[in-house]
């Protein structure tokens, strides 16, 4: 923003006309995206009185009470969570972008526009209709009990498992794009070069496939990771209320709570949490471009 | 090295897209389904359609989405064709980074966007209401609609401009005869896609939305935390027929400015 003012003044008429049109977007975002931000870092240093309102004086209160016992397994149960439901994520689409990448142009254009078009759909009515698929009377258990695996309907919705469930279903696409995109791009002559030097198929995939793919597994990585831990409409919807994660103690700190230096404390750990995946990510990026 | 997928490929491409389209296959078939909980298939029937639209919460709730979403569609597309064209006739020290900072406010999480958001409101005295979630729409679909008209100018042959120039066009006829009607396809393709992202938000609105201003997916999440109902399952029907016919027209008009730009 300042450095665009300087420059105004050095060269006048034609970046008067720049300040016009990039201004107002500018000005947007360090208004409604900027300051918010930065505020609520202060808040998260601030404490509060017993009727909830902020108390603007140094403390280190709220980051004190996060080092409780409850706050502590909050996070290193949406952390396990989070990671868990990565790996799962990145085992599933792994192949299908592997397979998609191998397909003909046209076989591939059909398979992406696949994954595509639920995604497009909106992500709570997906859930909605993981709620239908996971209920009693839902597809899983008849389909279960139409097998003869089991007898009786089990429950499976307002567990932690229908939460895992809904969080992997509806991140898969984030991590099937990057994955295609970084795999498709795989030059076939280095394939080539490896099988003339006698790599055996699984050989080739270890040495040559994976490590380039990476790339694509920390892109996809950072956008089902930081989702995961976040959102708590899955876990309030699937998880029936059971399953806390740090999206439904932030949330709750500053509806019902109303405890908002915690929950600008807590805010701060997952920000911070989110940032150092995606600086690792860039990390990789740039050392792979390089090599 | 482009072979034919072998029958191990072929299972497993079509058990993932099995598994990924039969909940909602089977939500919408569950819509036209007669029983009144989930008791299984009991014939056809529109009775949840009727409901739906004899309910006047739902019908406030699409009243008050198309306001705010098309209010933050309109907003971030002038905003965002605004700036990009700044970005393609102007160049300045620190474009690059400020470029970059155009985008952070689409890869913070939702969340964190609603709580600050919520924060800055309270510091200004501002009550929440239907302008406070246009506010922080705008904040997230802003980028999402300079990026797609940036890409569409990135293509954009400039010998046209400046054979506009030397038929006597000033800079503002230049942007506003040469430009603007070649920025059509990208701007209503950005536009598309930030009211899909609008429409669809939950963690941001959760916290800047006022108490009677539920949008859509608001009215959506409630419902679903007091259980299923059919009625949902109308509704989610219909708004997937909107959101693929969206999604559609989105990916014609890409391929269109895409076009046009080569």
């Amino acid at each position: 923003m300042d450095k665009e003012k300087g420059k105004t003044k050095r060269k006048k008429g034609v970046l008067g006309n720049a300040f016009l049109t990039i201004g107002p977007m500018a000005l947007w975002t360090v208004l409604f995206f900027v300051f918010p931000f930065i505020y609520i870092i202060l808040v998260s240093f601030c404490s509060r009185d017993q009727f909830g309102n902020i108390v603007y004086s140094f403390s280190l209160d709220a980051y004190k009470t996060l080092t409780k016992a409850v706050y502590l397994q909050v996070i290193g149960r949406t952390l396990k969570m989070a990671a868990i439901v990565t790996v799962l994520v990145t085992l599933i689409a792994y192949p299908y972008a592997y397979i998609c990448s191998k397909a003909s142009k046209k076989v591939q254009s059909l398979l992406i526009i696949g994954v595509m078009i639920p995604f497009w759909i909106n992500s709570l009515l997906r859930i909605y209709a993981i709620m239908n698929f996971t209920s009693k009377n839902g597809l899983i258990n008849n389909f279960l009990m139409g097998m003869g695996i089991i007898k009786e309907p089990i429950q499976i919705l307002y567990t932690t498992g229908a939460v895992y469930f809904g969080l992997v279903y509806s991140l898969l696409p984030m991590m099937v794009m990057p994955l295609y995109s970084c795999l498709e791009k795989i030059d076939p002559a280095v394939l080539e070069a490896g099988r003339d030097l006698g790599c055996s198929s699984r050989q080739l995939f270890l040495k040559v496939i994976f490590p380039l793919s990476i790339p694509g597994i920390m892109g996809g990585l950072v956008l089902v990771f930081v989702p995961a831990m976040f959102n708590f409409y899955i876990a309030d919807a699937l998880g029936g209320g059971k399953t806390i994660i740090i999206g439904n103690l932030i949330s709750s700190q500053f509806s019902t709570a109303k405890n908002w230096p915690l929950g600008a404390a807590l805010s701060v750990v997952v920000m911070l949490i989110s940032t150092v995946l995606i600086f690792v990510k860039n990390k990789i990026e740039k050392a792979r471009t390089y090599s | 090295m482009k072979r034919k997928l072998g029958p191990a490929s072929v299972f497993y491409v079509l058990l993932f897209l099995i598994l990924l389209y039969a909940p909602i296959v089977m939500m919408v078939a569950y819509s036209f389904n007669n029983s009144e909980l989930d008791m299984g298939w009991s014939g056809f029937t529109l009775r949840w359609y009727r409901e739906l639209f004899a309910a006047e919460d739902a019908k406030k709730a699409v009243i008050n989405s198309i306001i705010v979403s098309g209010c933050s569609t309109v907003l971030s597309v002038i905003l965002g064709a605004f700036a990009a064209i700044g970005f393609h006739k102007f160049d300045f020290k620190g474009k690059d980074l400020l470029d970059s900072f155009f985008y952070i406010p689409t890869i913070v999480p939702a969340m964190l966007l609603g709580v600050s958001l919520l924060s800055l409101f309270d510091i200004l005295h501002i009550s929440l209401s239907k302008v406070t979630i246009i506010i922080s729409h705008v904040t997230f679909c802003m980028p999402i609609c300079f990026n797609n008209i940036r890409v569409a100018l990135n293509g954009f042959d400039r010998s046209i401009e400046e054979a506009a120039q030397d038929l006597g066009c000033t800079q503002l006829q230049v942007i506003t005869k040469v430009l603007l009607p070649n920025l059509v396809p990208a701007m209503l393709s950005g536009g598309l896609l930030a009211f899909t992202f609008s429409l669809e938000d939950v963690l941001t609105t959760f916290f800047v939305a006022g108490p009677k201003d539920t949008t859509l997916s608001m009215y959506i999440f409630g419902q679903m935390k007091a259980g299923m109902k059919p009625t949902i399952n109308a509704l989610s029907t219909l708004l997937i027929v909107v959101t693929v016919t969206l999604g559609i027209i989105m990916q014609i008009l890409q391929n269109r400015s895409i076009a046009k730009s080569k």
